[in-house]
């Protein structure tokens, strides 16, 4: 069975690019599902099995890192792993996103190959 | 200060164009900026207006960044993008996606800076815009750069507060 996928991005674009790159890894996935919030994602996470979550960070209401925050609340939830995409990559941004434990960053425009080269590493270290 | 962010801009536009949308953005001149040159976009000869996408930022200094560029660009770009064809590509398709080519060029031309210290970037407010609110654009001052791409003008302004 494939690792499921959560894409969270306030932008439809941007959300149908980091899927369609998804799509075209090669990876053994799952199902991928859509979040266009913080808070729209959170409520996913409660219903669908997600292996590991796709953010942005930059997002209307909750940011992505506040976002982690929550997930983190929550035991069940807590240690599935998340990659961040983004525009930001100030150093604030990176040192509290990796004070969280963010598996990887990919920052924004990015080549279809950085999703798939992070998801899998991303998916190797689960599977050990 | 202004010509470090020039270059910033240029090299953040150029970036996002190319790697994004396979599209090889070539800066004009001073005097192209002001209605010259053979590239088109924003002008009368553009009947079906253009998008107007505006970002603000705070830090040292803080302002704002304003990308404007034809709907005939905007809808090829948001087509490819999107693996639509262009007849299909609706307003909100456009506005989302020229709000988020606005957010890279602005992260990039901020990573370009490598400026120490804290920015924090607002949401894109994208909006048509007609012909003529595009060319009068901006009203208040700024930076202005433009650029040619497939033909068509492409317009960045960025106000610094004093």
């Amino acid at each position: 069975m494939g690792y499921n996928v959560l894409i969270v991005d306030d932008s439809q674009t941007m959300r149908r690019v980091i899927r369609k790159s998804v799509d075209l890894s090669g990876l053994p996935l799952g199902e991928c599902w859509e979040a266009g919030s913080g808070e729209e994602a959170l409520n996913l996470l409660g219903s669908h099995p997600i292996d590991v979550i796709l953010t942005d960070f930059n997002m209307p209401g909750m940011n992505g890192l506040e976002m982690i925050r929550e997930i983190q609340k929550n035991e069940k939830h807590g240690r599935i792993p998340v990659v961040l995409i983004t525009t930001h990559s100030h150093d604030w941004v990176i040192q509290e996103a990796l004070s969280l434990g963010v598996k990887g960053f990919i920052r924004k425009p990015f080549h279809p190959e950085a999703i798939r080269d992070l998801l899998s590493q991303v998916m190797e270290e689960k599977s050990v | 200060m202004f010509e470090e962010i020039r270059q910033s801009a240029v090299g953040a536009v150029s970036k996002v164009f190319e790697e994004m949308f396979f599209i090889f953005p070539e800066e004009l001149g001073e005097s192209a900026g002001a209605g010259g040159g053979e590239a088109q976009g924003g002008g009368d000869e553009n009947p079906s207006g253009s998008i107007r996408a505006e970002i603000e930022f705070y830090g040292v200094p803080s302002g704002k960044i304003i990308l404007i560029l034809p709907d005939g660009l905007a809808r090829k770009m948001t087509g490819n993008l999107m693996g639509m064809d262009e007849a299909e590509v609706g307003d909100p398709e456009i506005l989302d996606m020229i709000g988020e080519l606005n957010n890279m060029i602005s992260g990039n031309l901020f990573f370009l800076l490598k400026r120490k210290g804290e920015y924090r970037l607002t949401k894109t407010k994208a909006e048509r815009v007609s012909a003529a609110q595009a060319q009068t654009e901006p009203q208040d001052g700024g930076m202005e750069i433009h650029f040619s791409a497939d033909g068509e003008r492409i317009k960045l302004t960025i106000h610094l507060e004093s």
